[in-house]
């Protein structure tokens, strides 16, 4: 029998081989170039809609978070030993550089000077006042590369605020649900007043505070003028929120009664990950005192959620690609068997086994599948993931790049080989059980 | 000399009811170990058919079948394709071969399933498209052959592995004159190498090489009549 089945093989591989080989080119090329389609369906479609998150992830870390972040408790205003905690990453080799930022709740107005008549609405909003070190933030976040207009802060220089392209109608995507700072741009003067209410920052972000104030704002407290130095737009909406002034136009505008960050974002050096240098920090007993968190557990809850989401959406789309694919060539198969179905049954009348003939389809299908998942694998990992590496597609929230694993990649492609095999097998199948004389002579 | 077939009571009916048909309506035959029988007969006489049940294309509705002494009715099909295989021969009146394979390749594809070994098909394959005139034509595809080549390479592919008998289903109705000429010539070779065949024709022309001539009529073997012994044209 070992002698049979091997005979078998044979017979398959020279009737599929000779089949491929000898049939139209054009007719080849269709079929390989849908099952590359559908393989690059199969990866890409999930790629780019978790590559989309993981874009975003990475743009919490890299242009807000960094490696780890240092924040207040929910309720409280400010971390209590920020000075004790600056002190730990100044002297730790781990940290490369860190950012305390102060974060206060203020009120924005532009316009005032040119406004006459008092019964409209005045140009205002409530914004997240952050006092930054432009250059540690700078090193930490490159927060001037986020600029979209003007120039970024001067360190040395006094009087001037860096606004976020959310609180400006210009750059707002958020206009239609609350009212940004109208007819602002680099070089504008507005008005930042700082109400003296102390809302701790964990209150204004984490209710989604897109500012809107503007009426019933308590301006009873100290009052400065500013002018709009860069207005920076960032695909984290945290930072896109904020407006940014020095730490010292800071201390003087918000007294500070004991100097306590509302957030330390840390970058750290290569060698340590982060989830070490976090439990490092909670070893020191600064959890007590402050949030610590590695920058993937900052991640907010819905972007996880997405990432779920996405995902089941993706394997969703993948596995309609797949049917499609086997439908594919489950047509083209029948109708190559059925069109040939006095052949199979010479074939068979001269003695050549069904199991022959049925394994010269299935190499057939293989052939077309593995093929065409291989261009499509040299084509994610050749074209597509170095062209959207170097060309991220600029969605909204973050800079969408194709997340594909190799093992993730070929698990699909063995998933389409193996589909695709079935595919190829069960019309072969139906007419070869058929009657081998009926096949001859044409009859149903 | 010894039996090569032997069918008793062949009866093949199709449809039920009012469709109901008889085709064969109770056929006794022996045909001897190198024989050469022609079966001939108007359309519809059950030529086909009879032929399909001796060479085990098809079951009988009722009697049996004898290859060589070995009943085939408790064949199964696994079994029948096996036997087939190993023991019998074909030849279609359309050739019926391979379009995407070579004629080497159309006549080694039952080796293979034999399991002969590459030198032995090669052997085969070559002497036997030699044999029967198209030494050059092997690496050739059907559709750059001849209708009367093609036939020559279906019967090379019949013939190539030995079978014990050769079954030729009208293997001149598609060829002109002179190929048809060629192939009876090449059945006739065979038959004196030893070769046993039927062969059902229409032509009385081509039973010029038959042992004996089988008329057909209605489902039953009527007569015996006298092979051609006039020329070919």
């Amino acid at each position: 029998m070992k002698a049979k089945r091997g005979a078998m093989w044979r017979v398959a591989w020279t009737l599929a081989l000779r089949q491929v080989q000898r049939s139209s080119i054009w007719m080849n090329l269709l079929i390989i170039l849908i099952m590359v389609l559908t393989f690059l369906n199969l990866v890409v479609v999930t790629g780019i809609l978790i590559g989309l998150l993981q874009g975003s992830l990475e743009a919490n870390k890299e242009l807000y978070t960094g490696n780890v972040i240092i924040s207040e408790e929910f309720g409280s205003q400010g971390i209590d030993n920020t000075n004790e905690i600056i002190q730990t990453l100044a002297s730790s080799p781990s940290v490369a550089v860190y950012s305390p930022r102060y974060i206060r709740q203020a009120v924005a107005e532009a316009n005032y000077q040119t406004r006459t008549d008092f019964n409209e609405p005045e140009n205002s909003l409530s914004l997240s006042l952050t006092g930054i070190d432009p250059i540690a933030e700078d090193q930490a976040i490159a927060l001037s590369d986020s600029l979209v207009e003007g120039e970024y802060l001067d360190p040395d220089e006094s009087g001037y605020i860096m606004i976020g392209s959310l609180n400006v109608e210009k750059y707002s995507q958020f206009s239609d649900l609350f009212d940004p700072l109208r007819n602002v741009e680099a070089g504008t003067r507005i008005k930042i007043t700082y109400t003296g209410s102390d809302t701790p920052i964990s209150f204004m972000e984490s209710a989604g505070s897109f500012g809107g104030v503007a009426g019933g704002v308590d301006r009873t407290g100290r009052t400065r003028e500013f002018i709009v130095k860069g207005i920076i737009d960032s695909k984290v909406d945290q930072i896109a929120l904020r407006a940014f002034i020095t730490k010292e136009d800071w201390d003087n505008l918000v007294t500070p009664q004991l100097d306590r960050a509302s957030e330390i974002a840390v970058v750290l050096n290569p060698g340590i990950t982060d989830d070490e240098y976090a439990n490092e920090l909670r070893g020191y007993g600064f959890d007590e005192h402050a949030k610590i968190q590695t920058a993937a557990e900052a991640i907010p809850n819905v972007l996880n959620d997405l990432i779920l989401t996405f995902g089941l959406l993706g394997n969703i789309t993948g596995a309609i690609a797949v049917v499609v694919s086997a439908i594919t060539i489950f047509v083209v198969i029948y109708i190559n068997a059925l069109t040939r179905r006095k052949q199979i049954g010479i074939l068979k009348g001269i003695g050549i086994r069904g199991g022959a003939i049925e394994r010269a389809y299935i190499m057939q299908s293989l052939f077309y599948a593995v093929v065409g998942g291989a261009i499509g694998y040299a084509v994610v990992f050749w074209v597509l993931v170095p062209y959207f590496n170097e060309n991220p597609i600029d969605f909204p929230f973050s800079d969408g790049i194709l997340a594909v694993t190799a093992l993730g990649t070929f698990t699909r492609w063995v998933i389409l080989v193996v589909v695709t095999a079935i595919a190829g097998f069960i019309p072969s199948w139906l007419i070869v059980r058929k009657n081998t004389l009926d096949s001859i002579l044409g009859r149903n | 000399m010894s039996l090569a077939i032997e069918a008793k009571n062949i009866v093949r009916s199709f449809g039920t009811g009012e469709l109901h048909v008889t085709v064969l309506k109770g056929i006794d035959l022996k045909i001897e170990q190198g024989e050469f029988v022609g079966l001939m007969g108007k359309s519809g006489a059950g030529k086909s058919t009879l032929m399909y049940q001796l060479s085990l294309l098809d079951r009988p509705t009722d009697g049996t079948v004898e290859l060589f002494g070995k009943a085939t009715a408790g064949l199964n099909h696994v079994e029948r394709t096996r036997f087939r295989l190993e023991h019998l021969g074909y030849i279609f009146q359309d050739y019926a071969l391979v379009p995407e394979l070579t004629a080497y390749e159309n006549v080694a594809l039952p080796l293979m399933m034999l399991g002969w070994d590459e030198n032995r098909i090669q052997k085969a394959v070559c002497e036997t498209l030699d044999k029967l005139g198209l030494p050059e034509k092997w690496n050739s595809v059907p559709s750059k052959l001849s209708g009367g080549q093609q036939q020559r390479v279906s019967i090379a592919r019949a013939v190539a592995k030995n079978p014990e008998i050769l079954f030729a289903d009208e293997p001149t109705a598609n060829l002109d004159n002179a190929s048809s000429k060629d192939v009876i010539e090449a059945l006739q070779q065979l038959h004196e190498e030893g070769q046993t065949i039927v062969m059902v024709t229409h032509e009385h022309d081509y039973t010029k090489y038959c042992n004996r001539v089988l008329w057909m009529d209605d489902g039953l073997i009527t007569k015996e009549i006298e092979p051609f012994s006039g020329e070919i044209q």
